[in-house]
């Protein structure tokens, strides 16, 4: 995740704020610090239409 | 009545007395015009106000009334909306210069929903830019401001939506939900702010921050008045992918019936554990709950995951959804955003396919746990925001606090979750609490909210703003 590299269509966003970039990296790599892992395979997605399970 | 007056009149007084004819629609929609041009300079809560339209409507409102075809609660009732919410033939915005021309063709569900109940449109509301990026500077509008406090900000982003309802400016108005857009406002500008179950509003026609997140819910003073609200607007909705087919129950037949027997889980762990909380907001939450206790509900503490957990889960879902719907603009009008957009937008650039999916993931556990949890309370009662409001220009104080807060888990879990004030601060801040329920659930929290309210006073308070 965090060694993604810069897409080509941030180079705009990137000359306008360099320090962005770096930010942007940390921060996304520390909210997938948060997530709990160790998933199971049979571990599915919640449908991302979904509210309470009753969808 | 004076115009400062009809300002504060509740839905419910003024829908008694535009049905027994002692109050004109017109002369209402006049007063709250001529008070959104004497007071919302003050506040920069809305972008746009359409006197002309909203007399136009005011007095079709009034012939229907007088012509005995009056259409229920909310017919001859001003409202506002938030400025991702399309309005045909009116400029809707999302308080952004990407989109500063734009004229939808067609009407959001739920602008045509309170069109068609006979609702009164004044004007569109000041938002965080694209529901994200705010209080921002550098936009082609400035932020919107606390009543309560002009220097302090009214929480986001429903920002707009929330100081013209604690201002007397309209009765009530629409905001939109992600990560707590609804609740955040409600819960800083001392009004009551709803985020329904997923899929009970529609949100077609309002500009996604996230597909999978985005909720659209009422915004008003008190809690029955956005019980009728959102009679008014819930229902499915085949333009709404995510629309829920389940029967909209009656949200005002049982909110009279109090606490006594209820079970109330206490959820202290967000406000004493994971993100200690102001202490003037910790004691409002311990004397809300006594109130709850003295009216005779069975109160027990619980617990959940840890916050910061569930923020993070919110946290990649919306920012990977984001970015998708912006990359585009980002990589060829990056300067078009305010800086605080663009700061909160390009986290997405970073996460991988298998973040994201297991975000999703880690949501169907979550989404476990909170059910199971649910079997054996009625409500749960939580802190909204750790904080107070605090100054709108200090910027990393507002760093500091946007983030605390205990709203994003119930956009994850999809659950009705509702903002209602408490008191207010050492330095006159409003003070909120959330009430939760299980999906589909949202009768019995406006039921808990409203005994709340029905022996405090909160509700009735108004902000210095004239």
């Amino acid at each position: 995740m965090s060694d993604i590299p810069l897409p080509p269509a941030l180079e705009a966003a990137h000359a306008l704020d360099p320090e962005l970039i770096e930010k942007s990296r940390a921060h996304a790599a520390r909210l997938v610090a948060g997530l709990e892992g160790g998933y199971k395979p049979d571990e599915e997605p919640a449908h991302i239409y979904q509210a309470g399970g009753s969808q | 009545m004076s115009d400062v007056d009809l300002g504060y009149l509740s839905i419910v007084d003024a829908s008694k007395k535009l049905a027994a004819k002692e109050l004109s629609p017109v002369d209402l929609t006049e007063a709250l015009l001529r008070r959104i041009e004497a007071v919302d300079p003050q506040l920069d809560s809305f972008l746009l106000v359409d006197g002309d339209k909203a007399m136009a409507s005011a007095k079709a409102a009034e012939s229907a009334i007088q012509g005995g075809r009056r259409m229920g609660p909310l017919h001859g009732i001003p409202y506002a909306l938030k400025d991702i919410v399309d309005t045909a033939g009116l400029r809707t915005t999302c308080h952004s210069e990407i989109l500063k021309d734009n004229v939808p063709k067609q009407d959001a569900t739920v602008a045509a929903k309170l069109k068609a109940a006979g609702g009164i449109m004044l004007g569109k509301t000041a938002t965080h830019e694209f529901a994200l990026g705010g209080p921002a500077f550098d936009l082609p509008w400035p932020p919107a401001r606390n009543p309560w406090n002009r220097d302090h900000h009214p929480g986001g982003s429903s920002s707009g939506s929330g100081s013209a309802v604690a201002a007397g400016l309209a009765p009530m108005a629409i905001g939109t939900d992600t990560g707590g857009s609804v609740r955040n406002p409600a819960s800083c500008c001392g009004i009551v702010g709803m985020k329904a179950t997923y899929g009970r509003v529609s949100r077609a026609g309002v500009f996604p921050l996230s597909f999978s997140l985005d909720h659209i819910g009422p915004m008003t003073r008190t809690v029955t008045d956005n019980a009728l609200m959102l009679q008014a607007i819930a229902g499915a909705d085949k333009r709404d992918t995510a629309s829920a087919n389940v029967a909209v129950t009656d949200y005002t037949s049982g909110i009279e019936g109090g606490v006594n027997g209820l079970k109330i889980g206490y959820l202290r762990q967000f406000h004493e554990v994971d993100l200690p909380a102001h202490p003037d907001m910790a004691a409002g939450l311990d004397a809300a709950v006594d109130v709850l206790r003295s009216e005779g509900a069975d109160i027990q503490d619980v617990g959940f995951a840890p916050l910061a957990d569930l923020a993070a889960t919110n946290r990649v879902i919306l920012i990977s959804e984001a970015y998708s719907i912006h990359r585009d603009w980002l990589a060829c009008r990056p300067q078009d955003y305010a800086k605080a957009t663009r700061d909160r937008i390009m986290p997405g650039a970073f996460f991988g396919a298998a973040d994201y999916v297991d975000a999703l993931r880690q949501k169907t556990r979550y989404l476990a746990r909170f059910n199971k949890m649910m079997e054996d309370y009625d409500v749960i009662i939580c802190a909204s925001s750790m904080d107070p409001a605090c100054h709108i220009d200090d910027e990393p104080e507002v760093d500091r606090t946007y983030g605390r807060q205990a709203r994003t888990p119930f956009n994850l879990l999809g659950a009705p979750a509702m903002a209602q004030p408490i008191g207010f601060s050492k330095d006159g801040m409003p003070l909120s609490m959330q009430i939760v329920s299980r999906a589909f659930n949202e009768a019995m929290i406006y039921r808990v909210g409203r005994a709340f309210e029905r022996v405090t006073d909160w509700t009735n308070q108004r902000p210095p703003v004239g």
